[in-house]
């Protein structure tokens, strides 16, 4: 009598706990990503400094870097830095407080924003254009004045400091 | 011969997990690669230096508090004229200002503080932290900042002036900063 060989039993992987992980990971990825217009590059030369405890999460403003050898924005470099870390006198307006290209810089941001809203007859009655500053620790209040006088004569009167949170 | 009927079997349906496999491990790698692992976070300012203005033309009092900090190893704070102001408290504060304060000029009360820079940090909080308590609904100080002050130094300090830490809690001190430079002449020194 031959012997009846059993047929091989189909292999079926059971995917249920796979599913129940990757659902999982997916709903806490979900909630830990902000899902944000913004760009938060971080740049070489700028090295944010610490707070012990957190503020406010960053919000949609346009992005200013002070790194310790070169202020960048989005458009790429604005300026080059002394060894002072602070502007040279050419970038200065003849006020010697108003980095000229910076002001042309954030001319045309806040022009771009005035576009947007062009059906809006009273322009007073947006709120104040936003900025970030990422700056670099080291850097002295010397550039940074320089920096928001200059804003302030666009019409960024509210200003973002960013830092990084001590872990 | 009867014929059995066979009872008739629904098809056990199927769902096809395939798809959805699919777009849950693409979401996934997706959203691990994009997912940051820095933790940022802001200060809010304004600035004189933008034009907005600390001063307003309305005649009644207001609250003035100011800090200057020129150099890494002083601060000063000023409190301007409190009559007319809602203080909570009065009998209490004139016992602060008395043990705390020391009347300057004649613009208000002043008071200096030394040290190292963690310490004089800890020192201005303090002293901000006992006005906040007669007058809890401010929220404005100015800052006015020397040129050699580092952007570390600045970020620190405002982080001391706008909150504390309570064992009850976050308190919330004087988080409209408004940051200036010291003028050069007529600073309050």
């Amino acid at each position: 009598m031959s012997k009846k060989r059993r047929p091989l039993q189909e292999m079926a992987i059971n995917i249920t706990p796979l599913m129940d992980v990757l659902t999982v990971l997916l709903f806490f990825l979900v909630k830990i990503f902000t899902i944000s217009s913004m760009d938060l590059t971080s740049f070489e030369d700028v090295h944010l400094p610490t707070l012990p405890t957190a503020h406010y999460p960053p919000e949609e403003a346009v992005t200013l870097a002070i790194g310790t050898t070169q202020i960048k924005t989005a458009d790429g470099v604005i300026s080059q830095l002394t060894a002072k870390k602070d502007v040279t006198s050419s970038d200065l307006d003849e006020d010697g407080k108003t980095i000229k290209a910076l002001l042309s810089y954030l001319q045309k941001q806040m022009d771009k924003r005035n576009e947007i809203f062009s059906n809006l007859e009273d322009k007073s009655l947006l709120p104040p254009g936003k900025l970030m500053l990422q700056v670099d620790k080291d850097i002295p209040f010397q550039l940074i004045k320089k920096v928001l006088y200059t804003a302030g004569q666009v019409g960024y009167k509210e200003f973002q400091l960013l830092s990084e949170k001590e872990e | 011969m009867i014929k059995k009927k066979k009872k008739f079997v629904l098809p056990e349906s199927e769902v096809n997990v395939v798809p959805l496999m699919d777009i849950l491990t693409t979401m996934l790698f997706f959203l691990i690669l994009m997912a940051s692992t820095a933790n940022f976070t802001i200060i809010k300012g304004s600035s004189t230096a933008s034009g907005s203005s600390t001063t307003t033309a309305e005649e009644k009092p207001r609250f003035d508090l100011g800090i200057l900090y020129k150099s890494p190893k002083r601060i000063e704070v000023f409190l301007g004229k409190t009559k007319g102001l809602e203080i909570a408290d009065e009998k209490g504060f004139n016992n602060f200002r008395k043990k705390n304060l020391y009347a300057f000029q004649n613009i208000g009360h002043r008071k200096v503080l030394t040290g190292t820079p963690e310490t004089i940090f800890q020192k201005t909080q303090e002293l901000i932290q006992g006005l906040k308590v007669y007058f809890p609904a401010e929220k404005k100080v100015t800052l006015a900042l020397g040129d050699k002050i580092v952007y570390e130094s600045i970020v620190q300090l405002m982080d001391k002036i706008s909150k504390a830490q309570d064992p009850k809690g976050e308190i919330e001190l004087f988080p409209e900063i408004v940051l200036q430079e010291i003028e050069p002449q007529g600073d309050k020194s």
